[in-house]
């Protein structure tokens, strides 16, 4: 009998959201199916429904025949669903084979029997051909090995649907060549496999089949070797964003070098060199994971510089905390916007003059009319859909969000020379996307150089005057827009050294 | 690493050479100390803390405290106590079940809130401790209940073979051993450390965090009724300060950290947390017999915690840089949003 | 029409989590007045409300401290015991040890001081948990007062007697001989910290550390800066706290603040300062306590012992903690987060 998994009419709604509607496809045992979608286009939200941590509003899970229920994570791997996440679960402090084993950690006469549970690993461990010891704490290893244990978790459960979400983001080549020789082994098994990506090369490499969603709708189930990759990233943006891309009013007028950072090293990057001229729209390109953030946290003062210099507008400067980095025309949009960017349970106000609690003062007390006054140019200039300044920024959506932080850094409390916009449009709607995009080039234009960091290749290389490739800590080259294809690109972000 | 070696850098090994290290200045100083009546009270001492250790010990595990711990013990002593006192032609060994009852039912209280509202452990414990302190001195009105069953009092006063270590430190002994053996050998013992140290990957495992917990709540709650019915019986009465004046929850947590168990949830040692516990009660019977003023007692309770758990930060801070893995961030002045466990 | 203006501060002061309490006071002093007459009292009397607002002036210091601190994320259960050494410290310099009253003010408060500021660097530069560490540091303090305590023979006195008119003065003037000066010193109190914290940069930067310490590090505001000032504000608050007190019983005491342990912590909470920060203020923590303080009053009124308001400050605390838990599921499901 052939083994399936059949999702139909699922739909799933966050306040301001959908997340999905009415995806439904067919993934058959021993074949490999690729889940392939921009961010926000709901791939995320598919399989936290599959691993039965959120229930969807609408919609049908069939296995074998099965319809399938879940009320907790735990009754969809006693049904045979693994998933793994992107972010790791593991229990930090305890050993690699309990961590492997949790939840069914072999007893014999109801004492834990640890023979049985080293040997156990150590045979799953050999499978992979790591050389991890079964007994080490995990937070003691490597962050790749963490991703590995994290995988022979699924890989013990021996599940019939085994979904990856992203796995390859922290594995070196090694470990990925592992995963994908331990991926075809689970297909020669007959599993029925999902795996995430974003990575197209890896898609071709490892998939059989592809199901393109977008912005939460199914666009598509294609079989791998019936397609190519301009197809797919034609059904994955749709026709409309190319013509976003064409239509962005550009700067084109550069004025003087505005940043200049010279052999840059911290713990996370080495020997980094760039500059940055006023008006110009620098990409960072790059595998999550290879630096670009770390580079710019140093920037910012928000990490400790162990060698090389800053020079912002011809001085150096050394930036010891973000507030040095702000006072001198430098802003971050970091990365997290929920975790590092906002105060989510405050109001839009706070939110836009946080960094200049100064500016806003009419000693002893804050200035209030200003901060108002501030408040509504942000909300008006960047068309923030709230009814009154003082709704708390958790409410919002999280295009809506972005635009709170940007117009933070772009109010007329500040003069903001350099803006760094850390993956600026994760988890944001099209349409939004398309509206940020144009914010960039209209503050390139007015004199402002910004860098604009991306993990969507075609977002990156159409928005950015000029291209940096980062990989493992290091710039690997560097292209122009004109020049700039995402063959060229991914060439340079996955180049072996 | 063979294991002799392994067993020399571990911090059972400390714990007991700093143990021998203190016993050896005392008998350098004062070598009248080491008499019979010394070592009985200070085996005295630690059945009973020994017997709270493990409840507390273990909840630590499991990433929660019980503040209430030393307020309950009190509560159940003095219900033993009064009901004692009340109808002395029962036997007593009923109302020590109406003791452990009470355990039960303070320990699901605590439970209730902590993983049934999902309150945070440490401070829903404060409100109960001072609820059960509270009524212990409305009932009494701040005065102690003599015990006047002479079997029940002799129980304390059992010594091995005429050792001066009574056979309450060997039930506690014997405690620890059990209660170790289930934190490493079984099932439910691996669970208990696995959602400590990280709920959500347990929940994903299959395992009910908050469930486990509020099971270590209940043990916690039966076996400060344990360590107040042995309190009772060495001093035969029933007092409502009896503990909370000598800090026995505090002195079992700092014992737990001394010995491993991490104030996060997670990794745990019940063997060492014991060790800790005597180095404690040696270290302050000892100040106490060497003539030492109460307040450097009580300060070197307080700075143990704080030594303790820098150490143990610093300690794996340094394994992980070693490793040149980024160290996690421990703790922090954020302490999160309640109920979001 | 839309002009993105701000929610009236009427509406604001309804929406508040305060506003429910100050429907409850209301509901207590009915009560109370109905039940008074049960016990041969009489309830609704200024006598009364003055008695209430004294018996708030001391733990009213505590709140303050407790609930700036708690708006910006951080937690102090080592406040009490701070003010406990104060008084101990006042009275032992002034008793034993001859000094002016003045000076042993000042060497009790630097001492309040310096705890407020080993606690935050336990916190911020050792990075423990507050409440594990300021549970510790309440043990140290314990062992200071007992340092202090200890006189010449080596023998630690429970309690400290000493004979200084200024300073008995302190806690105990009357403004006309009817209204204690107390009282208008801590209605100054918290309208000083509630401008402080509402009207300010400053107070508006604890909000936000509270809210999210590291998006308020990543705009440039120092947030172990304002720990530092929030933990030895709270300590120094508790100082004041134990002058005060100290003063109007004219004896330092081992265990004064026995009872009023936790009651600034359990205002801040019931006055809609929730855990993890970020929320509640001044008005708040003033409503919270003085229910509190209502409450054990009516119930003296009434009859009860001051053991059942013991046992009853307990019980507030769970209950306010409960409140706060669900009032924030409530307002995390409302928008689905």
């Amino acid at each position: 009998m052939e083994q399936y998994l059949e999702l139909s009419g699922i739909s799933k709604a966050f306040p301001g959201v959908q997340a999905l509607k009415d995806v439904g496809f067919r993934a058959t045992g021993g074949k490999v199916l690729a889940l392939l979608g921009e961010n926000g286009a709901g791939k995320s939200t598919l399989l936290k429904i599959l691993s039965g941590d959120i229930k969807p509003d609408e919609g049908k899970i069939v296995l074998n025949g099965r319809e399938l229920s879940f009320r907790s994570p735990h009754d969809a791997l006693k049904s045979g669903i693994s998933v793994i996440y992107q972010e790791r679960q593991l229990m930090s402090a305890m050993s690699v084979m309990e961590n492997i084993f949790a939840g069914d950690i072999p007893v014999k006469n109801g004492i834990v029997d640890y023979k049985t549970l080293k040997r156990e690993t150590k045979k799953i461990i050999d499978q992979f051909g790591l050389p991890i010891d079964p007994e080490t704490p995990v937070m003691f290893l490597s962050i790749a090995h963490q991703q590995m244990v994290e995988i022979m978790k699924a890989y013990r459960r021996d599940s019939l649907v085994i979904a990856f979400d992203e796995p390859t983001a922290p594995l070196t080549d090694t470990e990925i060549e592992i995963l994908f020789n331990l991926i075809r082994r689970l297909k020669e098994q007959g599993k029925i496999i999902l795996y995430v990506s974003h990575r197209l090369k890896e898609i071709f490499e490892v998939t059989d089949e592809i199901v393109v969603l977008k912005d939460g709708r199914f666009v598509t189930h294609v079989n791998t070797a019936e397609t190519n990759e301009q197809d797919l990233i034609k059904y994955m943006v749709g026709r409309d964003i190319g013509d976003t891309y064409a239509n962005l009013s550009r700067n084109d007028k550069y004025g003087d070098v505005l940043l200049e950072v010279n052999n840059l090293t911290t713990y996370a990057v080495h020997d980094v060199s760039f500059s940055l001229r006023k008006g110009e729209v620098l990409g960072f390109a790059g595998l999550v994971g290879a630096g670009r953030t770390e580079v710019m946290r140093a920037i910012f003062g928000a990490d400790p510089i162990i060698s090389g210099e800053i020079k912002l507008e011809g001085k150096k400067v050394e930036f010891k905390t973000p507030k040095d980095a702000i006072d001198a025309g430098i802003a971050l949009c970091p990365e997290d916007r929920k975790e590092q960017g906002l105060v989510l349970w405050r109001s839009i106000e706070d939110n836009i003059i946080m960094p200049f609690l100064d500016k806003v003062r009419k000693w002893p007390f804050l200035d209030f009319k200003k901060s108002e006054r501030v408040t509504i140019e942000a909300i008006k200039k960047y068309d923030i859909k709230t009814p009154t300044i003082d709704k708390i920024v958790v409410e919002l959506s999280g295009g809506n969000q972005q635009k709170v932080i940007l117009g933070r850094w772009t109010s007329s409390l500040v003069n903001t020379k350099l803006l760094i916009l850390d993956e600026p449009t994760k988890g944001i709607d099209v349409g939004t996307k398309a509206e940020i995009y144009q914010m960039v080039c209209d503050l390139a234009k007015e004199g402002l150089g910004v860098i604009f960091i991306s993990s969507e290749l075609t977002e990156v290389i159409n928005v950015a005057d000029r291209i940096i490739v980062m990989k493992d800590g290091t710039i690997t080259g560097e292209v122009l827009r004109e020049e700039a294809t995402e063959e060229k690109v991914l060439a340079l972000a996955m180049a072996s050294n | 690493m063979s294991r002799f070696r392994k067993f020399t850098q571990s911090k059972s090994f400390l714990l007991i050479v700093l143990t021998l290290i203190i016993l050896a200045i005392v008998f350098i100083v004062e070598p009248g100390a080491y008499n019979r009546g010394n070592a009985a009270q200070l085996m005295a001492t630690l059945s009973y803390t020994g017997v709270m250790l493990c409840g507390i010990a273990m909840l630590l595990m499991s990433g929660g405290f019980d503040f209430s711990t030393s307020a309950q013990a009190s509560v159940a002593m003095l219900i033993f106590a009064e009901l004692v006192r009340r109808f002395p032609s029962v036997p007593f060994p009923i109302f020590m079940l109406c003791a452990l009852v009470f355990g039960v039912i303070s320990g699901s209280i605590n439970a209730f809130f902590a993983d049934g509202l999902g309150l945070m452990p440490f401070i829903c414990t404060i409100g109960m401790s001072s609820v059960w302190s509270g009524l212990a001195a409305l009932y009494t009105r701040g005065s102690t209940i003599p015990i006047r069953n002479a079997t029940f009092n002799s129980i304390a006063a059992q010594y091995v073979f005429g050792t001066p270590i009574p056979w309450t430190f060997v039930f506690a002994l014997v405690l620890v051993l059990i209660y170790s053996g289930v934190v490493k050998y079984t099932r439910f013992g691996r669970s208990i450390l696995m959602s400590g140290g990280n709920p959500t990957a347990a929940r994903l495992a299959g395992l009910n965090p908050r469930k486990i917990q509020a099971m270590l709540f209940i043990n916690n709650g039966v076996l400060a009724a344990v360590a107040g019915l042995i309190w009772a019986s060495q001093q035969k009465m029933g007092s409502p300060t009896g503990f909370s004046t000598a800090g026995a929850d505090m002195t079992c947590l700092t014992a737990s950290i001394l010995g491993g168990v991490s104030f996060m949830g997670g990794a745990g040692a019940l063997g060492g947390a014991f060790l800790g516990i005597i180095l404690i009660q040696v270290l302050a019977y000892s100040l106490q017999v060497m003539g030492l003023p109460n307040w450097v007692i009580t300060l070197i309770n307080g700075s143990l915690l704080v030594i303790a758990i820098s150490i143990d930060t610093f300690n794996v801070r340094r394994r992980m840089k070693k490793l040149g893995l980024k160290t996690a961030s421990m703790g922090g002045p954020r302490m999160g949003m309640p109920g979001m466990r | 029409m839309d002009n993105f203006t701000r929610i009236s501060t009427f509406k604001k002061a309804i929406r508040s989590k305060a506003f429910p309490l100050l429907i409850l006071f209301v509901i207590m002093i009915v009560l109370f007045t109905a039940l008074a007459p049960l016990n041969d009292a009489n309830f609704l009397t200024t006598r009364t409300f003055i008695s209430i607002l004294r018996d708030l002036s001391v733990p009213g210091f505590l709140a303050i401290g407790a609930g700036c601190l708690m708006v910006s994320g951080g937690i102090d259960l080592s406040q009490a015991t701070v003010a406990a050494m104060t008084g101990v410290t006042i009275a032992v310099s002034v008793g034993w040890w001859n000094l002016p009253w003045y000076a042993a003010v000042i060497i009790a408060l630097l001492i309040a001081l310096c705890i407020g500021l080993v606690n935050a660097i336990l916190v911020n530069e050792l990075n423990m948990m507050p409440f594990i560490a300021t549970m510790a540091m309440s043990t140290v303090t314990r062992a200071v007062m007992m340092l202090i305590a200890t006189d010449q023979t080596g023998q630690m006195q429970g309690s400290i007697n000493y004979n200084n008119p200024t300073l008995t003065l302190i806690g105990n003037y009357e403004i006309g001989g009817f209204l204690p000066a107390t009282i208008i010193a801590m209605i100054i109190a918290f309208i000083f910290y509630g401008l402080l914290l509402s009207k300010t940069k400053f107070g508006r930067s604890v909000y936000l550390i509270g809210g999210n310490p590291m998006a308020a590090r990543l705009a440039g505001i120092n947030s172990k800066k304002t720990s530092y000032i929030l933990f030895m504000n709270c300590s120094l608050m508790g100082g004041l706290a134990g002058l005060i007190y100290t003063s109007r019983v004219k004896q330092g005491s081992l265990s004064a603040m026995a009872t009023d342990q936790f009651t600034g912590l359990t205002a801040a909470i019931l006055g809609g300062i929730s855990f993890g920060g970020g929320s509640g203020g001044m008005g708040g923590a003033f409503i919270g306590l003085l229910v509190i303080k209502t409450f054990n009053k009516g119930m003296t009124i009434i009859g009860a012992s001051s053991y059942v308001t013991n046992v009853l400050s307990g019980a507030l605390l769970l209950a306010a903690l409960s409140f706060d838990y669900y009032s924030q599921r409530r307002q995390r499901k409302r928008i689905g987060a």
